[in-house]
C-alpha cells in the first residue's frame, strides 16, 4: 500500500512548459519608507551592467546592456526626473569628478547569468548578495557603509535574469549609514535566443515601470 | 435415432455447464477494478477544470451475495494557466506574470459497494471514504511555489461492471462519481475541494 502511495504520488502531471506566453515575470516593489518618490529630482544610472556569473561578478557593457542601460534613462525621463551624468566611470573608481554631478537616485542593474546563491524570504540584514564578490557595494554610489532594504526579496533562485535597484543618494551619508534601496524590480523568464530576449527584456523593463506608477512625479 | 439422443443429451449438459459457469463468473467473491480516471475540479479558487491525468484501482470481497467491503486509490492531476495579469499587493509591490496552477489530489481509504446482480451485467453503487492527500503548485516561467495537505474525503459512485466473456471473470467498469475533500490552504484559496469525474476501467 505504501509503494502505491509513493509510485502514485510520483504520478502528478506538471504543465507544460509551452503553455506559458513566453513574456518574462516582472516583479518591483518600493520601500517601506518611501512610497511618495515626488521629492526626488534627478537621476543617474551606473555606466556597467553587473554579470553575476557563478561564484564572481564583473561589470560589462555590450551592445545589449547599452540599450538596457538607455531604456531606463528613458524611462525615468519619461516620468519626469532629470538625468545627470555624473561622469563616473566604473573602471576607475578612484577617479575624482569635477562639480557636483550628485544625483538624488541611483540605478544599478544586475544581469544574473547563472547562480547558485539563494533569495531570503523575508527582510534580512545583510540583504542576500551582499556576501556576493563584486556585487554592487554602498561605497559605489559615495561613502555609505552598508545597504538598507525594507522589503522582502521572495525568489529562490534566480537565472537569467535582470535585477534592477534604485539607491537614495539623499540619505545621510557616513561610514556607520546605510543606504537605502528604495525601489527594485526583478525580471526573470527561461532564456531562447539573444534576439527574442532583447525584445522581451525591454518589454519587461516597460512593464516594471508601467506597474510602478508611484514613481511618476 | 441413438445418435441424435445422444447428440441432443451432450448439448445440453454443454448448454446447461456453461451457463452455470456463465452465472458463476460475476458471482466471484472478490474483485479487482483498474483504469483510467477523468476528474474535473470544482467549487475551490485554485483549479476549476476538468482533466483527464488519472488513474484508479480498487478491491474488494462479497461478505454478502450484494455488499462487498474493499479499498481504493486513485489520483488525478488538475492543471489550470492563468493568463498574463498583474497583481498588485497592500505593500505596494505588483507581479505581472502568466502562471499555472497545479492541484493533485490522491485519495484512498475504504469502500462499501451494494450490486443489484452477479450476472454478466452487474449495476453498484458505492461508497468511499478516507483521506485525500493534495499538493498545490503556481508554477510560473521558471519558478514553482507549493504546498501540500491532507484532507477527510468522502464519494458517492455508481456503475457497472461487465463481464461478457464464457468462463472468464474479465470485464469492463465505467462509473460517475462525486467526491468532497475537506483540504484547505488559505495561501492557494483551497477550502474544501469538491470533484465529479468518471472512471473506465477493466475489471477482474
Amino acid at each position: 500500500m505504501t509503494a502505491a502511495l509513493v509510485l502514485a504520488v510520483s504520478c502528478q502531471k506538471e504543465p507544460s512548459t509551452s503553455d506559458f506566453d513566453g513574456e518574462y515575470l516582472v516583479y518591483t516593489a518600493h520601500s517601506e519608507e518611501v512610497s511618495d518618490f515626488s521629492g526626488y529630482e534627478t537621476f543617474t544610472v551606473a555606466d556597467s551592467l553587473l554579470a553575476i556569473d557563478g561564484k564572481n561578478g564583473g561589470l560589462f557593457l555590450n551592445d545589449w546592456g547599452k540599450s538596457v542601460r538607455s531604456q531606463y534613462i528613458e524611462e525615468m525621463e519619461g516620468l519626469g526626473y532629470t538625468y545627470v551624468d555624473t561622469g563616473m566611470l566604473d573602471s576607475d573608481l578612484e577617479q575624482e569628478v569635477t562639480g557636483d554631478p550628485k544625483a538624488d537616485l541611483a540605478i544599478q542593474i544586475s544581469y544574473i547569468i547563472s547562480t547558485s546563491y539563494f533569495t531570503s524570504f523575508v527582510p534580512t540584514s545583510p540583504y542576500w548578495w551582499n556576501s556576493y564578490p563584486g556585487y554592487w557595494y554602498p561605497g559605489y554610489w559615495g561613502n555609505w557603509g552598508y545597504w538598507n532594504y525594507s522589503f522582502p526579496v521572495t525568489y529562490s533562485y534566480s537565472t537569467h535574469s535582470l535585477l534592477t535597484e534604485m539607491a537614495d543618494l539623499t540619505a545621510e551619508t557616513g561610514d556607520d549609514k546605510p543606504l537605502p534601496i528604495v525601489w527594485n524590480s526583478y525580471i526573470d523568464g527561461s532564456i531562447s535566443n539573444n534576439r527574442e530576449d532583447a525584445a522581451r527584456f525591454s518589454r519587461a523593463i516597460e512593464q516594471s515601470f508601467a506597474q510602478s506608477e508611484y514613481l511618476a512625479k | 435415432m441413438k445418435n441424435i439422443l445422444k447428440y441432443i443429451s451432450v448439448a445440453a449438459v454443454l448448454i446447461l455447464a456453461g451457463s452455470t459457469a456463465a452465472d458463476a463468473q460475476p458471482g466471484r467473491r472478490y474483485y479487482i477494478d483498474a483504469g483510467w480516471q477523468f476528474n474535473g475540479t470544482f467549487g475551490n479558487d485554485f483549479v476549476k477544470n476538468a482533466s483527464g491525468w488519472g488513474a484508479y484501482a480498487e478491491g474488494g470481497y462479497y461478505f454478502l451475495p450484494r455488499i462487498a467491503a474493499g479499498a481504493f486509490l486513485s489520483y488525478n492531476t488538475n492543471n489550470e494557466y492563468l493568463p498574463r495579469r498583474t497583481y498588485v499587493y497592500d505593500d505596494g509591490a505588483a507581479l505581472t506574470t502568466d502562471a499555472s496552477n497545479s492541484l493533485f489530489q490522491l485519495p484512498f481509504g475504504a469502500t462499501l459497494r451494494y450490486r443489484l446482480g452477479w450476472k454478466a451485467f452487474q449495476p453498484y453503487a458505492e461508497a468511499k471514504v478516507g483521506a485525500n492527500y493534495t499538493r498545490e503548485y503556481t508554477y510560473f516561467p521558471t519558478a514553482a511555489a507549493g504546498d501540500s495537505q491532507w484532507g477527510f474525503y468522502v464519494s458517492p459512485e455508481i456503475g457497472f461492471t461487465w463481464h461478457p466473456f464464457y468462463k472468464s471473470n474479465f470485464g469492463f467498469q465505467f462509473a460517475v462519481y462525486y467526491s468532497y475533500a475537506t483540504n484547505r490552504n488559505d495561501t492557494f484559496g483551497i477550502n474544501g475541494i469538491n470533484n465529479a469525474g468518471f472512471k473506465l476501467g477493466v475489471s477482474f
